[in-house]
């Protein structure tokens, strides 16, 4: 059989890592492998393991706790999502990211969502361009043990089952050396200290608080490096 | 210039590299985790390329097919940051139209795939400015079509685009056990005088197939033909890869303290 253009190669493999036309249906156009039908076939399992491998990577946590709700409907999500989003960036994390979106619009419990939440929201911040604001923080009020469950799935691949309901809230930053993720609870005084960052005064609508305990978060917040220079020096300013 | 042995920069192992006082000769990053990186990596990569001569290694210029859009002009950004002698990529595709499969592809190996290939390795280097070398991958089966070996098939490409190639020497033992032939004979075949560079790394059993997972130690039948392999070359710079289950840092440099010996004594 005379090998085929490389245009049809591409048509037909396209299809076969689809999974839209088998091994054999392929070989009919494109002539037989040497290798055999079924071990040419086994190139649609590797990508599918490869892309299915790209959200596990990002959301491991999550697919642990969607898997022990309901594992069908778990492995249903994934798929569904590779289906209407079929990978169009050579980055696995562009990839994928929105997966967190796709999760909270097909119907996934709470808790998964929130892991979800919990990992792009990690994934986001370690990526966000250096600011002398708060744009590259974030805080997160959650409704279950997110970040508990997310370590523990971390320490071990054998882990399963799903987070407490225990509420909790989160401030995730860099720090401004290492550039490591740092997460710390916030107190009332450090939320009330990232609003003046952002408004650069102090304002009527901002909670009541002593001005010592602002100052008290302005120096947790310097000690755990989740402020710029910049922006210590324009907190420091205000009180 | 790269020469001794380098190891994958991954992030798993930024602050304890950043740390030790133990020898590492040149560093490797995946292209594609760095073009367009913002945050940590950005940071990151600023501080190991001041330590560091840094090659970027891609898996996604898929020049079997076509790179996929905007991926040349932001290797060529990459390259302009870290000013590589040289980048590497693998003799593949892995993107079909907008398509992409976060996979490494054998394409058939035949007169017009090699011209496919041979075009495409020249645009990157237009693009990037720097040599390109690529690297011979695993291959799980033979794709209908194929005309050529795999040695005839790279040898080509080599010689009509004047790229270099990257001999991987876990690859080529993983497709010798997976076509049931000898690693000595596919290292005969293989196209040496064109080889820059070589990688070392693990491979996983996943029911019959031998797979390349890079999450393994690098086996004692790699290191032999590793020994085979300087034996015949001289001392390639040498790159030990992890990606999955990467231990201590400690332990990728045990590995590459060995390949290190290995090309003092063997080069």
């Amino acid at each position: 059989m005379t090998p085929v253009t490389l245009d049809v190669f591409f048509a037909e493999m396209a299809e076969l890592l689809a999974g839209r036309r088998t091994a054999a249906q392929c070989e009919t156009v494109l002539g037989r492998s040497p290798s055999g039908t079924d071990q040419f076939g086994v190139y649609a399992k590797l990508v599918d393991r490869q892309q299915q491998g790209a959200i596990a990577s990002l959301y491991g946590a999550a697919l642990v706790a969607a898997a022990s709700w309901n594992r069908i409907r778990a492995d249903e999500l994934r798929a569904g999502y590779l289906r209407e989003a079929p990978p169009s960036h050579w980055s696995p994390t562009v990839v994928a990211a929105p997966f967190a979106d796709y999760l909270e619009t097909h119907g996934a419990p709470v808790d998964v969502i929130e892991l979800a939440d919990y990992a792009r929201t990690r994934h986001d911040v370690l990526r966000a361009p250096a600011s002398d604001g708060i744009a590259g923080l974030a805080v997160r009020h959650y409704t279950y043990a997110v970040h508990e469950f997310t370590l523990a799935v971390e320490r071990s691949e054998q882990f399963a089952g799903r987070p407490a309901a225990t509420p909790s809230t989160w401030l995730f930053g860099r720090h401004r050396e290492t550039a490591k993720l740092v997460m710390v609870v916030p107190s009332l005084a450090i939320l009330v200290a990232l609003q003046l960052v952002e408004d650069d005064a102090w304002s009527a609508d901002l909670p009541a608080i002593e001005r010592t305990d602002v100052a008290t978060a302005v120096g947790f917040l310097d000690e755990h490096g989740l402020l710029s220079e910049v922006a210590l020096g324009r907190l420091r300013a205000l009180l | 210039m790269i020469a001794g042995v380098g190891i994958g920069l991954r992030k798993e192992l930024f602050e304890p590299l950043l740390a030790t006082s133990r020898h590492v000769d040149w560093l490797e990053v995946v292209s594609e985790n760095y073009i367009d990186a913002s945050g940590r990596a950005d940071v990151m990569l600023e501080r190991f390329a001041e330590r560091w001569p840094i090659v970027p290694h891609g898996v996604a210029l898929s020049v079997g097919s076509e790179a996929p859009p905007g991926y040349l002009d932001g290797l060529a950004a990459l390259v302009r940051r870290v000013a590589p002698p040289y980048i590497s990529d693998h003799a593949c595709y892995s993107s079909i139209g907008r398509r992409n499969y976060l996979d490494l592809l054998p394409l058939p190996r035949h007169g017009e795939a090699v011209a496919r290939v041979v075009r495409n390795s020249r645009a990157a280097m237009a693009a990037t400015g720097v040599p390109l070398v690529l690297e011979n991958i695993t291959t799980y089966a033979e794709m209908p079509g194929s005309t050529m070996s795999e040695a005839a098939f790279l040898a080509a490409i080599a010689e009509q685009a004047g790229v270099g190639l990257l001999l991987d020497v876990n690859n080529l033992y993983i497709n010798a056990v997976n076509q049931h032939r000898s690693a000595r004979d596919l290292l005969d075949e293989f196209p040496l005088r064109h080889v820059k560079q070589l990688h070392l790394a693990g491979h996983t059993w996943d029911g019959d197939l031998l797979l390349d997972t890079h999450a393994a130690p690098i086996a004692p039948e790699v290191w032999e033909l590793y020994i085979e392999v300087l034996e015949r070359c001289g001392p390639l710079p040498t790159l030990v890869e992890w990606d999955q289950h990467i231990p201590s840092l400690d332990a990728v440099l045990d590995e590459a303290d060995h390949a290190r010996e290995l090309m003092e004594r063997h080069g």
